[in-house]
């Protein structure tokens, strides 16, 4: 690149990416590589001796009813494709707001707060005069979450190990979640995101701290000191050592839900005190159990006939983690090393000590099988030399051009339609040898052009590349500029961001939750404050724009460190073979680069440099677009209901204008183009699999019983729930048991549902 | 070192007691009782044929103890025969068991058996070849109204290398709730001079028991029936809504 263009480039690099239609297609899921866990399954020395039984295993404590305090499973909130479509008494009034807010707002309708039941007015959350044009005004907004009701909550006092649903809990009416002072069941603060292909994302939740690497027991992956799993190493010797799972967000995810008291259980109450009253039970006990269960039927589990369905598997929870992992991890029999609850009582054995593990990797294992592959997207010829689809209609033909013209793709890119499936992504667009994914009459090569034709449909534009960055730099605008970001995570400016961080918050030990915060430690040499090593990885070089930048000559920019004295090959900290791994499959070589340690500690202790900036706050994990037709609300505080009611969120350039929020967010080429919104909406269409719309398998379930608000309104309930009578009766919707053929009537968008 | 020999399982299981079944119902008392019997025989041989068995040192050792125990629960681990001989069969067992009618309960019992073996000849010529036969016996029973109990088995080397174990667990709610698991094979390795080696064998039998003072009553077929409401008509509930 000659100089004068480098100048124009390095001025004018503020310019917006969305003067044409570029980056990635939406690519199909069917032989799209999972992300490895080596060790899990493989090697010499494995986790897991029996797969299938694993898989049973974490299905059944995935829909359970016994793994809450009080009725809830992972599944209550995670029951229809994957996601949650109930509508009453699913508003959070914004407990994880930097300024925690515990007052509810009246919606739309003129009702809100606890056991509120939705209308179709209250949405969006968040609405102008015209939903067109951000500048017509904002009529109304909230910082209300539309989210999923989860338990009661209390103080655990005891459970049995035989029966009984329910937890002994000292319960009373929670302080915020009531009507007129009696208790109604808490709601979380955050809209549940849907499971399916759940195992694409490079980190879970919404803020992402469902760390990549599991731990053995915490969420925080190498960032707990005191995570870990107890091991037998003799005959009378056990010891506590370190895990490090990679590719193993899902089960980190588990470990933390599992002990939410918002959404799960009573307070001083363990995962080890969940294995404890699970493990001699039947899974399932309450809950009937279809005969042609495609997971329970092949192992001969269920006690279901044709004629009758039995409710509970033919088994115990013991038996099958002694089954499904190895002896090591719960062969211990002795007592005292492992600790003990805190509410007093027998110290715990080895298998309720490790009992986080075995939950945790077998919820990973059986999350790990529900990848819906089959959507129209998946199975439509494309062409051999471009790879657009060209058997879909002309609408939805013309929807997935318009899906790339108004950079969807750049956000939500690749076979899961996520920028967070970083692993998968990454593996796609390297070259390897007799690799190929996609229909048997569509097969595409892995390797650069995986994802469409270069160099206009490349999936480089997204960010994407053959080594599975953590972090990128791109642009901002509000005002324009460039900064840090955690790939896969944006703020689109859906909600005030002085409310939910978001990726902007800190972890249980006070550090960012940001991995771009980390990278900026170690370009300063902190190395010590680097615990998750991907973010010490990252290679400069493949960032969409540049961090540090050899232009060739000596001149300075207040968004880069070009300057040669500022910086330093890529690597070079490292050693040759790094250098060499670092300077491979670059947007431009010449981003190679990074700032020396004293330009990076001199930039980042002067509040006006602008050079390590970082786009955190109130930015968001991208969720999958797969089976959105199905997965409403939308948005981390679910603050829409409707697929159109996004579509015009993007067409006016989103709602909150804030300097983090990423430059894509601006006028589209559909804004002001009705025919484009509609094509777009029927292309998002194409992502539903019929097999999750008809709960075929894999995502067959055993019946399950949801706490569906309270009888009464948001003004009226009635005390003396069989739990506590300080507590509101409830209703609950039953989803029956399904068997491997699925249900005849399809699954409907959360809409359909609204007043 | 002895090798990990395939194993050949010789399963028989009881005959499920339907009376145990429905007595969940008609009394209210949960038990267990549980046993891990240990029948074994050492053979030898000395590869120098001029040599005896004189200098070939085997002793035994065990020690059966309580882990938890409740008020209740006892153990038996009387049957015990030393180590007193080559070729001659030998029997250690550990039972266990609990009754309650009432509350919770939790034991464990632990028996931990060991053979020492040692090659004291002072001939470099002496190397014994061992063979240890054994046969044990898991037997389980789960009873009444919430029952259930573990029985484990396995074995080390002088090393701590694990060799081999067994489980076997019966609960009242899942069939068989009286179970049997018989297992035969053999240990194999030889020592030459000055070397020893130890087996270790170790059982561990859990029971696990709840009980109610009255027959409990069973749960209604839907337990959210308890003042609340099925959702089944949401169509005329959002009519209501309306109106209002």
């Amino acid at each position: 690149m000659n100089l004068s263009k480098k100048l124009i480039a390095a001025c004018c690099l503020l310019l917006s990416q969305t003067t044409f239609a570029h980056g990635p297609l939406a690519v199909p899921l069917i032989g799209a590589p999972t992300p490895p866990v080596p060790g899990l399954l493989d090697g010499s020395d494995p986790i897991v001796v029996n797969k299938d039984m694993a898989i049973a295993l974490g299905k059944a404590l995935f829909w359970d009813v016994n793994i809450g305090s009080d009725g809830m499973a992972c599944a209550s909130c995670h029951f229809h494709a994957g996601a949650d479509n109930r509508t009453k008494n699913q508003i959070n009034p914004g407990t994880l707001n930097s300024d925690a807010d515990d007052n509810f707002d009246i919606l739309s309708s003129g009702y809100g707060g606890p056991n509120h039941e939705l209308y179709a007015i209250d949405f969006p959350l968040t609405q102008f005069n015209d939903p067109l044009d951000k500048g017509s005004g904002m009529l109304y907004t909230s910082d209300d979450a539309i989210a999923s009701s989860g338990t009661f909550s209390g103080e655990l006092t005891g459970v049995s190990v035989f029966s009984g649903m329910n937890d002994n809990c000292d319960r009373n009416a929670d302080p915020v979640f009531n009507v007129h002072g009696t208790g109604t069941r808490r709601v979380e603060p955050r809209n549940a995101p849907t499971v399916i292909n759940a195992v694409f994302n490079h980190r879970n939740f919404w803020d992402g701290r469902a760390n990549n690497i599991f731990n053995g027991s915490s969420n925080w992956g190498d960032r707990d000191p005191d995570a870990g799993v107890w091991v037998r190493t003799g005959r009378r010797k056990v010891e506590k050592q370190r895990l490090h799972l990679e590719n193993s967000s899902l089960a980190s995810q588990a470990v933390e839900t599992a002990l939410s008291q918002l959404e799960m259980t009573c307070s001083n109450r363990s995962i080890a005190d969940i294995g404890r009253k699970v493990l001699l039970r039947n899974p399932l006990q309450h809950q009937k159990v279809h005969y042609q269960d495609s997971v329970f039927g092949p192992l001969n589990l269920s006690l279901s006939t044709t004629d009758e369905q039995q409710k509970g598997l033919n088994t115990t929870y013991k038996r099958m983690i002694r089954s499904a992992f190895a002896r090591k991890y719960w062969s211990y029999n002795r007592r005292g090393n492992f600790g003990a609850p805190a509410i007093g009582g027998l110290a715990y054995n080895q298998m309720e000590a490790n009992f986080p593990m075995f939950f945790a990797l077998a919820l990973q294992l059986y999350e790990t099988t529900l990848v819906s592959d089959q959507a129209p997207i998946d199975t439509a010829v494309r062409d051999p030399d471009t790879y657009k689809a060209t058997s879909l209609t002309e609408s939805e033909q013309r929807g997935a051009q318009v899906f790339t013209e108004s950079h969807c793709n750049l956000c939500h890119s690749g076979p899961a339609l996520t920028a967070a499936a970083i692993t998968t992504n990454s593996a796609l667009v390297t070259p390897t040898p007799d690799a190929f994914y996609g229909p048997a009459h569509s097969l595409r090569a892995f390797g650069p052009e995986a994802m469409g034709k270069v160099p206009v449909d490349a999936a480089k534009d997204a960010g994407i590349t053959e080594f599975p960055n953590v972090v990128t730099r791109d642009v901002t605008r509000n005002p324009a500029g460039q900064k840090l970001m955690d790939v896969g995570f944006f703020n689109t400016g859906v909600g005030n961001p002085d409310k939910d961080p978001g990726l902007g918050a800190v972890d249980d030990f006070n550090k960012p939750l940001s991995l771009s915060s980390q990278y900026v430690q170690y370009l300063m040499g902190n190395y010590n404050e680097v615990k998750d090593q991907a973010a010490a990885q990252v290679h400069s070089c493949q960032f969409i724009t540049p961090l540090a930048w050899n232009l060739g000559f000596d001149f300075s920019f207040p968004a880069f460190f070009t300057l040669s004295m500022d910086r330093e090959v890529d690597g070079n900290r490292e050693g040759q073979n790094e250098i060499a791994k670092r300077s491979q499959d670059c947007q431009d070589n010449a981003y190679a680069w990074i700032p020396t340690t004293e330009a990076a500690i001199t930039a980042f202790n002067n509040p006006n440099d602008k050079k390590l900036l970082i786009a955190s706050k109130a930015a968001f994990k991208v969720p999958t677009l797969r089976n959105i037709e199905l997965t409403g609300p939308y948005m981390h505080n679910g603050s829409m209901a409707t697929l159109e009611q996004v579509i015009e969120f993007y067409a006016r350039g989103g709602n909150f204008d804030n300097n983090n929020t990423h430059d894509f967010l601006t006028f589209t080429p559909m804004s002001n183009d009705p025919q484009k919104r509609a094509d777009l909406l029927a292309f998002l269409k194409t992502l539903t699999d019929d097999r999750v719309r008809f709960e075929k398998a894999p995502f067959d379930h055993p019946e399950l019983i949801v706490p569906n608000g309270h009888p009464g309104d948001d003004s009226l309930v009635s005390g003396g729930n069989p739990i506590d009578s300080a507590l509101a009766t409830e209703d609950f919707i039953v989803v029956p048991a399904v068997g491997a053929n699925g249900i005849a009537t399809p699954l409907a968008p959360f809409a359909n549902n609204l007043l | 070192m002895i090798p990990l020999t395939k194993k050949t399982i010789i399963l028989s299981s009881c005959l499920l007691s339907l009376s145990a079944l429905t007595a969940q119902t008609a009394t209210a008392s949960s038990s267990y009782s549980s046993s891990a019997e240990i029948q074994y025989s050492i053979s030898a041989s000395n590869r120098n044929g001029s040599g005896t068995l004189l200098d070939l040192d085997i002793s035994d050792f065990i020690d059966p103890y309580p882990g938890t125990e409740s008020l209740t629960s006892t153990y038996n681990p009387d049957i015990y025969d030393p180590y007193n001989g080559l070729n001659i069969n030998h029997t250690n067992k550990l039972s266990a068991q609990d009754n309650i009618s009432d509350g919770s309960a939790t034991s464990e019992y632990f028996s931990d058996f060991q053979l020492d073996f040692k090659n004291v000849s002072s001939d470099t010529n002496d190397i014994f070849d061992i063979t240890i036969n054994y046969t044990y016996t898991l037997s389980a029973q789960s009873l009444g109204e919430n029952a259930n109990t573990s029985i484990s088995i396995e074995a080390y080397n002088g090393n701590d290398d694990w060799l081999g174990g067994d489980v076997l667990e019966t609960s009242t709610n899942v069939l068989p709730n009286i179970d049997q698991l018989i297992f035969s094979d053999t240990f194999d390795f030889t020592l030459a001079a000055n070397q020893q080696e130890s087996i270790y064998l170790y059982t561990f039998i859990s029971g696990n028991l709840e009980a109610t003072s009255v027959a409990p009553v069973p749960l209604p077929a839907a337990f959210w029936m308890f003042g609340s409401a099925l959702m089944v008509f949401p169509s005329i509930r959002k009519l209501q809504k309306k109106a209002a």
